[in-house]
């Protein structure tokens, strides 16, 4: 796939971005799951943490509110068990005064239910059956005495507001006066009602039988009636549950005269024992000084009313034994294979301990919840981190692609720029390849371009003057070659080509110049009539110098041919030429040349052979061709001096000479082999050598053209035929 | 055409190698006028060269004529097809040949 420039850098920058987009992605996602996954696994550690911290902490609220609710509890129990006990102790003590002072006090009387209305609060008196018929003055005047009562009476019961409630006080002789409170259908006190007593009340009522009296006499002492008792009545709507406190009170001397008391309706300490509780399944209980259970909401087992003698007795003494120490705690305990916190606290004015169970699993239930909301807080936590890691992720992705969208083109951006002045260079070279070598390129990026702008602009530069270097070369080589085609023209224009048509003899020559200027010649000429010069040559070396030597042999042979061969013969004039081509001879030019004349008439053929190829003479009788055996003289111009033999044959008509140069028998084909003189005898021999001489020539050269093939010609190619006819 | 040359002293052997021709004469040429100061025996060994031209012959003509002034020149190993050559010039007899 073949991509430009622009491509390359798109995809190159686009591919780092994309790279480093993805490191970066990839890391920052393995980061914030890392982060994330720790973050939630902190999470739910510090959740579990937190919840069972949250649950440790709660136990410890929870003992400690336990504990605190059981002071309370003991508190409010103690103090509504000793308001009545004190006003019981305040009526016995009022009594006590009153019936050790006689005199301080009046007889009085007070409304008796049998006959009269009471008003609500209104104190009456009655007597008990027993002594009802038979009433002595002395019960009269004690119970009128006691009747002094009747003021305290009126204003402690306004303290029972709300209650059905009883301020009494009875006598031993069988005297009962008393105030009363009885609530209305709705629940309040009317104290300008008048009540309506039943007839239990009026006339069955024996004060000393009632319970607080009983246990009042047989204590000796205050005491407080934790245990419901009912109303004399025990149907109808006077008849209900009571408490209340009672105390004995005596004459000087220590004898009984009676108890004073109140009871009320009032059951909250009940209802606090039994419902006021933070938990569904509390025990709670009141247990005296002597470890009996006085209140409970128990209504079965050790803690139940009346089931034990004494707490001390059983599994839980130690706890009780701390209870009537007076101690406050919360301690855990077993009770029916169940775990309880159990906590109690004094009752100091009471004499009693409060003592209140919890079950363990009530309070772990309770505290379950806690861990619970604190787990549910973990969780919703990780679904909230879930949802931003997620969010995260999204916006990494949005910002990814956004960023991607902005690489894209600015890398298309920088691509452009970057691919610009390659433009601008492209076509800057474009329009100097196309000639204009004036053009500059101007391109100034700072950068390698601008380099290769000015290294371009450097080398158009020097184009130029190389351009204009070739140009003037050129223009002197075309010169010289024009000089030198010239000069082969000149040397060709030597050579004569007007070949005689005559009887007696046929004459017929070629010269085929290689590539430059080369040093061949021949010549023929008429010395006479009779006598007709002949000459093939060949001069050392080629171009101009062989060429200018070329001429000076061709003429110095001429010239003494014409001038000596009469009187002197041939060797004399080839002897003659010799010195002439020596003289100032420097460059040691030469010439090998065959020089011959034929005498028509007779057909002797006279020669001299200056280092010439020799010669093939073709016998017409015998019809064979053979190399002419010539004397092997030195060559025409290095040497003066030396002799130069001549030699003779005879011809006969039909007799044939072809003369040739080297051209001829070096001739090389492609393998550097050369065409070589057997090969010429050879051809010779075989061909029709009475042919016409232009034909025979072109024979020759056709085979000659067979052996060199395709290679090039390397030198002239010489052929002269002369033939004699007689 | 590859020329070697050996010298001993004043002795210089000259071995040209392939076609002596009228493109390798020059460069025979241009090495001689410099190769050949101070030689008092040159010597040409002719043992691979397989052809000479006229123009190879102008060289060893030059050389020759030089040696003749400041020494003596052979040629030697020279091959049949070189000895025609030398031979139909007429060059066998103008020079020493061993």
């Amino acid at each position: 796939m073949k991509l430009n420039i622009h491509k390359k850098v798109l995809i190159l920058v686009l591919s780092a971005g994309l790279v480093t987009f993805l490191v970066l992605g990839l890391f920052s996602y393995y980061g914030r799951s890392v982060v994330r996954n720790d973050m939630i696994d902190m999470s739910i550690e510090l959740g579990e943490k937190s919840a069972k911290y949250a649950d440790y902490l709660l136990i410890e609220h929870l003992e400690e509110s336990i504990g605190e609710l059981a002071e309370a509890k003991a508190q409010f129990i103690d103090r509504e068990m000793s308001i009545a006990r004190d006003d019981a102790r305040i009526l016995a003590n009022a009594m006590t005064h009153i019936m050790t002072h006689p005199e301080d006090f009046p007889p009085r009387t007070l409304s008796d239910p049998r006959t009269d209305s009471v008003k609500q609060g209104e104190p009456y008196w009655i007597y008990a059956p027993d002594i009802r018929d038979n009433i002595t003055p002395e019960i009269k005047n004690e119970h009128m005495l006691a009747s002094n009562i009747k003021d305290i009476l009126s204003d402690l019961l306004k303290g029972y507001d709300g209650y059905n409630a009883t301020a009494f006080v009875a006598g031993e002789k069988g005297w009962y006066i008393c105030a009363r409170l009885v609530l209305d259908e709705n629940g309040n006190t009317n104290f300008d009602d008048t009540i309506s007593f039943s007839h239990e009340r009026i006339y069955e009522f024996d004060p000393r039988k009632r319970p607080w009296y009983v246990k009042a006499k047989a204590a000796n002492a205050p005491v407080i009636l934790s245990e419901l008792y009912r109303t004399i009545e025990q149907t109808g709507k006077n008849s209900y549950e009571q408490i209340g406190a009672a105390a004995p009170f005596y004459d000087a001397a220590g004898n009984l005269i009676g108890v004073a008391g109140v009871d009320a309706s009032n059951t909250d300490i009940y209802d606090f024992i039994n419902k006021e509780s933070v938990f569904n399944r509390g025990i709670n209980f009141v247990m005296n000084e002597h470890g009996e259970i006085i209140f409970s909401s128990q209504a079965k087992g050790i803690l139940a009313v009346n089931e034990v003698d004494d707490l001390r007795d059983t599994y839980l003494s130690e706890i009780a034994e701390r209870m009537i120490k007076g101690e406050q705690d919360v301690v855990p305990v077993k009770l029916n294979s169940e775990n309880y916190y159990f906590a109690f606290s004094p009752m100091p004015e009471s004499n009693c301990s409060f003592g209140m169970l919890i079950s363990e699993n009530e309070i772990l239930t309770a505290t379950s919840g806690t861990g619970a909301y604190f787990l549910q807080q973990v969780a919703n936590m990780q679904r909230k981190m879930r949802e931003e890691h997620s969010f995260l992720n999204d916006l990494a992705l949005f910002v990814s692609l956004t960023l991607m969208v902005i690489l894209f083109l600015m890398s298309t951006n920088l691509s452009n720029r970057f691919v610009k002045p390659i433009h601008e260079l492209s076509d800057g070279v474009r329009e100097i390849a196309s000639g204009n070598l004036d053009k500059k390129l101007d391109i100034h990026t700072g950068d390698e371009i601008e380099h290769l702008a000015t290294c371009f602009n450097v080398m158009t530069d020097e184009l130029k003057i190389y351009i204009a270097n070739l140009t003037k070369a050129t223009a002197e080589k075309e010169r010289i070659a024009t000089e030198l085609n010239v000069a082969t023209e000149i040397q060709s224009g030597m050579l004569p080509k007007d070949f005689p048509v005559r009887e007696d003899f046929e004459l017929f020559a070629t010269m085929k110049p290689a590539k430059e200027v080369g040093g061949d010649f021949y010549d023929f000429y008429f010395l006479d009539e009779t006598h007709l010069a002949i000459t093939v040559a060949d001069v050392s070396g080629k171009g101009i110098p062989a060429a200018l030597f070329m001429v000076i042999a061709k003429t110095v042979l001429n010239n003494f041919a014409e001038s000596f061969y009469k009187q002197n013969g041939l060797a004399p004039v080839v002897t003659a030429a010799n010195e002439q081509l020596c003289a100032n001879n420097e460059a040691m030019m030469f010439v090998t040349a065959f020089v011959g004349v034929l005498d028509l008439q007779s057909g002797e053929f006279v020669f001299v052979n200056a280092g010439h190829n020799p010669p093939v003479v073709y016998h017409a009788e015998e019809n064979h061709c053979d190399f002419l055996d010539v004397k092997k003289n030195f060559v025409l111009g290095p040497m003066v001096g030396i002799p130069f033999a001549e030699q003779k044959i005879s011809l006969k008509p039909g007799d044939l000479l072809f003369l040739y140069t080297d051209g001829v028998t070096e001739a090389l084909n492609v393998n550097d082999e050369e065409y070589l003189p057997d090969r010429l005898i050879d051809f010779m021999n075989s061909t029709d050598c009475t042919a016409n001489l232009e034909t025979l020539l072109e024979n020759v050269r056709d085979d000659l053209s067979k052996h060199v093939g395709e290679a090039e010609q390397s030198d002239d190619i010489t052929m002269f035929a002369l033939r004699f006819k007689g | 055409m590859e020329i070697k040359k050996e010298q001993n002293g004043s002795a210089l052997t000259i071995h040209v190698i392939g076609r002596l021709d009228a493109g390798s004469a020059p460069e025979l040429s241009k090495e001689l006028t410099t190769a050949l100061d101070g030689v008092t025996d040159l010597t040409f060994d002719f043992a691979e060269l397989k052809y000479i031209a006229s123009a190879g012959l102008r060289v060893l003509l030059v050389a020759q004529k030089r040696m003749n002034k400041q020494g003596s020149m052979k040629l030697i190993n020279v091959s049949e097809a070189v000895m025609e050559v030398l031979d139909m010039t007429g060059f066998a007899s103008l020079m020493t040949i061993a």
